[in-house]
């Protein structure tokens, strides 16, 4: 049976645990608002793009076109980089393609815990992803601290990996993962990229996705295609506009999964002062009860005491 | 009044403009290009400059950009670009 002061100590504790667990939720609380309109904003953009590009497919190639002359992207993230020289025809979504051999997953998940199943859901995603295709030579890419602690001496090879990722979004450092992640492509490393990711759809609610990154869709001559006017040609087009493309990609993949991490968090930091709140409660109650039997005892020893001298 | 279309400005990190307006002067790869309502189907990359948007009744607005990409089509633009700066007017 516990004490009296040792019950006083636990509310103590308990208290504290809830002062620390309210201010981390009122933290990722203001953190979520902040990129929830991020992750919100970020979606029209990549969703125009990915149009701009299909139109792009869709065009028919003119004679003036480059690209069958000189087949070889030179794409460019940053200035005073050196530009990424691909050949064309990878860039694009392959019909026939078989499975990819080597494809690298990028691992998109939080730096830090405390958020509840957040990172252990991305994981178990990686792990069965990497149990489903056992015919593929899988290779890591985790952004994120958790998922490379995790990973790192497991036998799943890491090739690439980036954690501390500012919140912010700071433009340099998304550019600077996306010619990375690019990089590995067009050095053969990898013969496709997939992003896991937390989706973000409400505070509660995020869904893990697998998606494909490298692969621009090709159109097959739609008929109500416009016929657009396009300036520059074709390939000077692209050159441009995929960088920008994969740039976005990146930074909507980090926004959506910014959100999903904050959301997950402010939730287990509501569900942890809850839970503080309702222990804080039951000890109250025990601490009074223990308190009213040793004021009873004692009472009971000074009446028995003053029986004991008439 | 004018005939006017719509207008939209998106970066990755906010929607800066989308509002209709008469016409904008924007520069394109191949030089400042002009689109007026009922433009022709139009894709283009952009280059460093300043871009001249003009609202119904004359209003003028500016802004800077570091290129980025142009759709215009059945009276619907978009403008989207990584840099973009509203200024008061061209240096």
């Amino acid at each position: 049976m516990a004490s009296l002061l040792d019950i006083k100590a636990r509310l103590k504790a308990v208290e504290n645990i809830k002062k620390i667990t309210r201010a981390m939720q009122l933290v990722a609380a203001a953190k979520f608002k902040r990129s929830e309109d991020r992750a919100r904003t970020a979606r029209p953009y990549s969703q125009e793009l990915d149009e701009v590009l299909g139109i792009l497919a869709g065009l028919a190639e003119s004679a003036e076109d480059s690209a069958a002359a000189d087949p070889t992207f030179e794409l460019s993230f940053f200035e005073g980089e050196p530009p990424l020289e691909v050949e064309g025809v990878r860039l694009f979504e392959q019909l026939d393609e078989p499975e990819p051999k080597r494809p690298g997953v990028v691992l998109f998940t939080a730096d830090r815990g405390l958020c509840g199943a957040f990172n252990t859901r991305l994981i178990r995603a990686a792990l069965e992803f990497v149990r489903t295709h056992p015919k593929m030579d899988v290779k890591l890419i985790p952004i994120g601290k958790k998922g490379f602690t995790f990973f790192k001496n497991k036998d799943i090879p890491i090739i690439y990996h980036e954690d501390g990722i500012s919140d912010k979004l700071e433009l340099d450092a998304i550019k600077r993962i996306t010619h990375k992640l690019v990089e590995l492509f067009v050095n053969d490393e990898v013969d496709a990229l997939y992003f896991i990711y937390a989706q973000f759809k409400s505070a509660m609610v995020s869904t893990i996705q697998i998606e494909k990154f490298i692969g621009i869709p090709r159109v097959e001559g739609k008929k109500e295609q416009e016929d657009y006017i396009l300036e520059p040609e074709r390939k000077a087009v692209y050159e441009q506009l995929l960088p920008l493309y994969a740039t976005t990609k990146v930074f909507a993949t980090l926004a959506d999964s910014f959100a999903s991490e904050y959301g997950a968090r402010m939730t287990a930091m509501q569900l942890a002062t809850k839970n503080a709140e309702e222990m804080f409660d039951d000890l109250v109650i025990l601490r009074n009860r223990l308190r009213q039997a040793a004021i009873t005892k004692e009472l009971g020893e000074i009446v028995g005491g003053a029986e004991a001298l008439k | 009044m004018e005939p006017t279309y719509r207008f939209t400005i998106l970066s990755p990190k906010e929607k800066i403009l989308d509002e209709d307006v008469v016409s904008i002067v924007a520069p394109g790869a191949a030089g400042y290009f002009g689109v007026l309502a009922n433009h022709a189907p139009l894709l283009s990359t952009m280059e460093e400059g300043n871009l001249k948007v003009t609202m119904p009744g004359g209003e003028e607005k500016w802004f800077k950009i570091e290129g980025g990409i142009f759709r215009v089509a059945h009276n619907s633009a978009v403008l989207l670009t990584e840099s973009v700066q509203a200024i008061s007017a061209p240096a």
